[in-house]
C-alpha cells in the first residue's frame, strides 16, 4: 500500500467512525417512537344514568380520559356514541371513523352514522353500510354500575379491516 | 485615485467582493431580459418573505398542546402587528403554491427541462416537494380543530401505505397520541430541518442554473440570441424586482384584508368536519373516487405516478425542438394534469358542504374575532378568560360550552348556554364555592378571574331563545 492510498483509506475510516459514533445515538433517538409501549388501559368513566338515554336514540357523550402526552400526564376529552338498546342494555360506539379518523355524526333523517370526511356510513349498531371504511364503528367496553353507564376509552388502528387497538392496549 | 476607489480596491483585495458581484450581476441572458423569466426570482422572494414572517412568528409561539393554540391566539388578538404577520405567513403559503405552479408551467412550456438541464429540473421538483412538506407541517402548528383533524387524517393516509407508511407516520406522530410530541416534531421539521434542506437545494438549483443559463424561447437563431444578449444586471434584475414587489404588495393587501383563520382549540371530543388546505383538495377528492380495496390508487399510485411523470419528462420528451407545437404530447400531458387538478379543486369548492354543519367553535373563539358571537377582536380580558376556561373548566365542560347531550339529566356536561341566563353573582359564587357536582375553584381562581370567565360565558351565549343553531 502506498502512502496516498493509506491516507485516503484513513480519511474514509475516520469519517465512518465519526458518522457511526454520532449516528447510533441520534438515529436511535429518532426511531424511539416506534417502540412506545402505549399508555395502558384507561379507567372506567361514568357518562350518565341509564334513564338519560332514550331507547334506540344515539347520544353523543364526552368524558375525560387520562393520557400520557409526551412529558405530561393529562386529561383530555374524548367522545363516544351511546345507544341504549334495551331496558338494561347499552351499546357504545367510538366516534372515531375507522377509515381515517374523522369524527362521525348521527344523521337521524338517514338513520345512520355518517362520516363528514369521506362519506362512510354506518348503521345504528355500528355495522358498515357504505363508503371507504373497511370495518364497522368500533365498540367500546361498557358496563352498568347500578344505574350508571360507564365507558372505557380505547383507540383503534384506522384504515384496516381488522380491529386492533393503538399502542397494544387490551380491548 | 479617489478615496472611494482606494477603499473599493482594498476591500476587493481582501474579500474578492467586487469579483463576486461582477460574476453575479454579469450573468449573460441570451436573447435579452424577459418577463417570462421572473418566476424563479418570484419564488425566491416569496420564500424569503415566508422565512422572515416565520422567524417573527416563532418568537411568539410555543409548540405544546397547552400553549400552541394559546400562543397563536395571543398573536391574533393581543399583539400589535400580530394578525398581519400571521396573515403574511398563512397567505404567503398560498402565494408560494400558485407561484410554484406558474414557474413549473413556464419551464414546461419553454422545454427548459430538456438536455442538458435535467438535473436542474429534478432539483426544482424536489424544491416543490419541500414546499408541500412545509405546508403540511405548518398546518398543524396553530393546534386548532382544522389543524388537528387534517393532520390526523393526513397521518392515517400515510399509515395506509404498506410497510414504510406506518413507520413514517409513527415517527412523525412521536407517541401514542397526536399531541405534544407531534407538535415538537412538526415544529422542528418546519423551522429547522426543512429550511436547511431548502437552503441547500436552492443553492444546488441556482448553481445548476448558472451552469447552463436561462432557456430562451425557441425559434430564435444562435446569432439572434447572441446579438440580443444582455447581462442579468440591470435589465432582468429590474423585471424580477418589480414582479416580486407587485406580488408582495398583493400579499400584504390580502394579509391585511383577510385574517388568517384560527378555529377553536383542538378537542377530539368536539365533532368537526375536517378539511385539508385548498391545495390538497384534489387529493381529498380522489379519496372519494377510489374506495377500498383500490383506495391506494388515490393515495399512492396517482400522486407518486404524477411525481414520476414529472421527473421523467426529460426522457419522455427527447426531440431536438423546444417549441411547444412540436412537443404536443408532453406539453398536453402536463396541461391535462394541471386541468385535472384544477377541476378537482373547484369540484370540492363547489360541492363540498364541509363546515356547513359545523358545531359552533369553542367558547374562546366564539368570543373572539370571527366567532359566531359577532365580529370585532376580543378584549384582552376575554382572551385571558378564555385561557382560564381552557385550563380549569374543560376537564368537565366541553370546549364550546355546549351540552354534549341536551336531554341528559345528570350534569356531567352542563349546558353553559342555559346557565348564562342565571344571575351573574350567583354564578360567580358557584364557580368559587362549588356545589352539587361542581368543585370549588377558590384555591385556583381569584374572584375577578371567575367573574371574567362568567362574563365570557354570558358574552358567548347571550340569552336568546333556541341558541345559535
Amino acid at each position: 500500500m502506498d502512502r496516498r492510498r493509506f491516507l485516503s483509506l484513513t480519511t474514509a475510516a475516520a469519517s465512518a467512525v465519526t458518522g457511526v459514533l454520532l449516528g447510533i445515538p441520534l438515529v436511535g433517538r429518532l426511531l424511539a417512537p416506534l417502540s412506545s409501549g402505549g399508555s395502558g388501559p384507561s379507567p372506567w368513566r361514568a357518562v350518565g344514568t341509564l334513564k338519560a338515554f332514550g331507547l334506540n336514540t344515539p347520544v353523543r357523550v364526552a368524558f375525560p380520559v387520562l393520557v400520557q402526552d409526551g412529558w405530561v400526564q393529562k386529561t383530555t376529552q374524548q367522545a363516544a356514541w351511546v345507544v341504549r338498546t334495551g331496558e338494561k342494555a347499552v351499546r357504545v360506539l367510538s366516534t372515531v371513523c375507522p377509515h381515517l379518523g374523522c369524527s362521525v355524526n348521527w344523521k337521524a333523517e338517514h338513520d345512520e352514522f355518517a362520516c363528514p370526511c369521506h362519506d362512510s356510513g354506518f348503521s345504528k349498531d355500528g355495522a358498515r353500510q357504505h363508503g371507504p371504511a373497511r370495518r364497522g364503528l368500533d365498540e367500546l367496553p361498557v358496563r352498568l354500575v347500578g344505574d350508571q353507564v360507564e365507558i372505557r376509552w380505547l383507540e383503534f388502528e384506522p384504515g384496516i379491516e381488522e380491529r386492533r387497538t393503538v399502542g397494544g392496549s387490551e380491548a | 485615485m479617489s478615496r472611494l476607489e482606494q477603499l473599493k480596491e482594498a476591500v476587493e483585495e481582501r474579500t474578492g467582493a467586487l469579483t463576486a458581484w461582477k460574476w453575479l450581476a454579469g450573468e449573460k441572458v441570451p436573447g435579452g431580459a424577459r418577463w417570462a423569466y421572473v418566476g424563479g426570482s418570484l419564488l425566491a422572494g416569496l420564500l424569503l418573505a415566508q422565512a422572515a414572517s416565520g422567524i417573527v412568528l416563532a418568537l411568539d409561539y410555543a409548540p405544546t398542546t397547552d400553549s400552541a393554540w394559546e400562543s397563536t391566539s395571543r398573536i391574533m388578538q393581543g399583539e400589535p402587528w400580530g394578525p398581519l404577520v400571521r396573515g403574511l405567513h398563512h397567505h404567503g403559503a398560498t402565494f408560494l403554491v400558485l407561484a410554484l405552479v406558474l414557474h413549473v408551467a413556464q419551464v414546461v412550456l419553454f422545454g427548459a427541462y430538456k438536455k442538458p438541464r435535467e438535473a436542474n429540473w429534478w432539483t426544482g421538483l424536489l424544491l416543490g416537494g419541500l414546499i408541500l412538506a412545509f405546508a403540511f407541517t405548518g398546518y398543524l402548528l396553530p393546534w386548532d380543530q382544522t389543524a388537528y383533524y387534517a393532520t390526523k387524517v393526513g397521518l392515517n393516509i400515510m399509515r395506509s401505505v404498506p410497510i414504510v407508511g406506518p413507520i413514517q407516520a409513527d415517527m412523525l406522530q412521536g407517541g401514542d397520541v397526536l399531541g405534544n410530541l407531534t407538535l415538537t416534531r412538526f415544529y422542528t421539521i418546519h423551522v429547522v430541518m426543512l429550511p436547511a434542506a431548502l437552503g441547500g437545494m436552492i443553492l444546488a438549483h441556482l448553481a445548476l442554473f448558472r451552469r447552463r443559463g436561462v432557456t430562451p424561447p425557441p425559434g430564435l437563431s444562435e446569432a439572434e440570441l447572441e446579438e440580443k444578449a444582455e447581462p442579468f444586471w440591470p435589465g432582468q434584475a429590474a423585471r424580477d424586482a418589480v414582479a416580486a414587489a407587485a406580488v408582495v404588495a398583493l400579499l400584504v393587501l390580502v394579509a391585511y384584508l383577510v385574517p388568517a383563520p384560527l378555529g377553536g382549540k383542538a378537542d377530539p371530543s368536539v365533532p368537526f368536519d375536517a378539511r385539508p388546505e385548498w391545495y390538497f383538495y384534489w387529493l381529498f377528492q380522489l379519496l372519494h373516487w377510489f374506495e377500498p380495496p383500490v383506495e391506494w390508487i388515490g393515495t399512492l399510485v396517482i400522486p407518486v405516478g404524477l411525481g414520476l411523470f414529472m421527473a421523467a419528462l426529460p426522457f419522455l420528451d427527447r426531440g431536438e425542438s423546444r417549441h411547444w407545437r412540436r412537443r404536443l404530447l408532453p406539453v398536453g400531458g402536463f396541461a391535462a394534469v394541471l386541468l385535472g387538478v384544477t377541476l378537482l379543486t373547484f369540484q370540492v369548492m363547489a360541492t363540498d358542504s364541509g363546515g356547513e354543519e359545523r358545531v359552533p367553535d369553542t367558547l374562546s373563539v366564539a368570543a373572539g374575532s370571527g366567532g359566531s358571537a359577532g365580529g370585532g377582536p376580543a378584549s384582552k380580558e376575554a382572551l385571558k378568560a378564555a385561557m382560564l376556561y381552557g385550563i380549569h373548566c374543560t376537564e368537565c365542560h366541553a370546549q364550546n360550552g355546549r351540552p354534549i347531550d341536551p336531554d341528559a339529566q345528570d350534569l356531567s356536561s352542563p349546558d353553559l348556554m342555559r346557565m348564562a341566563k342565571a344571575d351573574f353573582d350567583s354564578l360567580v359564587d358557584h364557580v368559587m364555592n362549588g356545589g352539587e357536582m361542581m368543585p370549588a375553584f377558590d384555591d385556583k381562581l381569584t374572584r375577578p378571574q371567575a367573574e371574567a370567565i362568567i362574563r365570557l360565558v354570558v358574552l358567548t351565549f347571550p340569552d336568546e331563545e333556541g341558541g345559535q343553531e
